[in-house]
């Protein structure tokens, strides 16, 4: 493609609208979950850039970029901690940037495990709701309830341990 | 504590994103690239692998065919990357529809191609069952028939739940359960299932070890539950409910939790229980 030419496909228009209403809580829900504001931030572009192309085939772009982002995100996680050896969450969040409070939250969230850090993020930073949860990640609402309740009870435990 | 979690998800929303949509329109833009790239890649191969066809091994002047010669070996070679192409679309296909989790979504950054499959395929539910007889939903009667059938469960089972252990109720997608013997933490617990209550627990005198001891009796109950009178005469295999209460057996919440679910079995999981209809009912109950 020669420098200038701007790419617009069909379905960018609406797109865009999904990311001006979920870009800024979907990334920090990604930074939450993987502790990694690179990770966070590729899993987001890649995830609308992957929408646009899949134009009308999309039904709720908006949802669909939640899902999307935590796969992508969870992709590249694997691939870190396959190449690398070491889990990326070992270096933590950047702490020269992040208030502590997000810091302390972010580290407890890290000892998580993978589905109950997604479930806690979703619904603590994103703001969803439990049925809106288990729509978005093809869970019964009630088992969201149960395993989030769950979750929520052990993020409350490294919290408090934290503090000790 | 849930402070602590409050104010670091309120100190997340004071961090702004470090990607904007000219990061997102720019993949784009990329790829396009990519692809253009791969093409004139495409084409100094072509040319490279012609030149490898005019090497000593294969020398032939124009007036004996070398011309054809170079134009088969060309064709040869994109039926070959066609062919690969083909086999690499099959394979990518075939991983697509195995890889459900995925829900075609490429879980890595890709620069080439989109995975034509945008949403979740829906998995099908198979109830544990050794039968093979199947059903048609196609027939009005009979789903009419069955949903009666359950309807008549439901309401037989509650009624019997509900004189044993409390009360119980069947609000059309929930089956609400009374169950007694619960400290204040349980009811937090039990509180947490739905906002309309699906399961609601009231403290009262009963122990913690009647309340598992009532989870055996269930447990037991339902394996002698007479489900054959719903199946018109087939017996249902009893083990085959327990399935669903199964491997919930350590700690009292996980107890709890299989208490509960022995009746959500019947009330959550419609589509399973009308797949066990479906392989039990006679074909042409007349």
């Amino acid at each position: 493609m020669s420098e200038g030419v701007e790419v617009r496909l069909p379905n960018q228009g609406r797109v865009h609208d999904a990311w001006v209403a979920h870009h800024e809580r979907l990334w920090r829900a990604l930074l939450a979950w993987s502790g990694d504001r690179d990770v966070a931030s590729d899993a987001l572009a890649e995830a609308f850039a992957q929408a646009i192309r899949r134009g009308e085939a999309i039904d709720d772009v908006g949802r669909w970029v939640w899902r999307a982002a935590f796969r992508i995100a969870g992709g590249s996680l694997v691939d870190r901690q396959r190449t690398s050896g070491s889990l990326p969450r070992s270096e933590g969040p950047d702490e020269r940037i992040l208030p502590d409070e997000a810091v302390v939250l972010i580290d407890a969230l890290g000892r998580l495990g993978a589905a109950e850090r997604e479930l806690v993020v979703f619904s603590v930073v994103g703001g969803w709701p439990a049925a809106e949860i288990g729509a978005l990640l093809d869970i019964r609402p009630g088992t969201v309830r149960v395993r989030l309740h769950r979750a929520m009870t052990k993020l409350r435990t490294l919290l408090e341990d934290h503090d000790d | 504590m849930t402070d602590r979690i409050t104010a670091g998800a309120t100190a997340l929303e004071s961090i702004a994103a470090d990607v904007s949509w000219d990061d997102v329109t720019a993949r784009l833009a990329d790829e396009n690239d990519n692809d253009n790239d791969n093409d004139n890649d495409n084409d100094n191969d072509n040319e490279d692998r012609s030149a490898m066809s005019a090497s000593p091994r294969r020398i032939s002047s124009p007036a004996h065919g070398g011309g054809d010669d170079r134009q088969s070996s060309r064709t040869a070679m994109r039926l070959i990357v066609l062919t690969t192409a083909a086999a690499l679309l099959v394979v990518v296909i075939l991983a697509i529809r195995v890889d459900d989790e995925d829900a075609g979504v490429a879980t890595q950054p890709t620069t080439v191609g989109t995975i034509a499959q945008p949403e979740p395929t829906p998995i099908e539910t198979t109830a544990p069952s050794t039968t093979s007889t199947t059903y048609s939903k196609a027939e009005p009667y009979e789903q009419a028939r069955k949903d009666l059938l359950r309807t008549k469960l439901h309401e037989d089972l509650i009624a019997h739940l509900g004189d044993r252990y409390g009360r119980a109720t069947y609000d059309g997608n929930d089956l609400v359960v009374l169950v007694k013997g619960l400290t204040p933490l349980d009811q937090e617990w039990l509180n947490t299932q739905t906002p309309n209550g699906v399961i609601r627990l009231e403290p009262t005198d009963i122990s913690r070890s009647d309340l598992v001891h009532a989870q055996d009796v269930v447990n037991a109950e339902l394996r002698a539950w007479p489900i054959e009178s719903y199946a018109t005469g087939q017996l249902i295999d009893p083990p085959a409910l327990s399935v669903h209460v199964q491997g919930h057996h350590e700690g009292l919440e996980a107890r709890l939790r299989s208490l509960v679910a022995v009746p959500l079995v019947y009330a959550e999981q419609d589509e399973a229980i009308g797949d066990f209809f479906d392989r039990r009912l006679p074909s042409n109950p007349g």
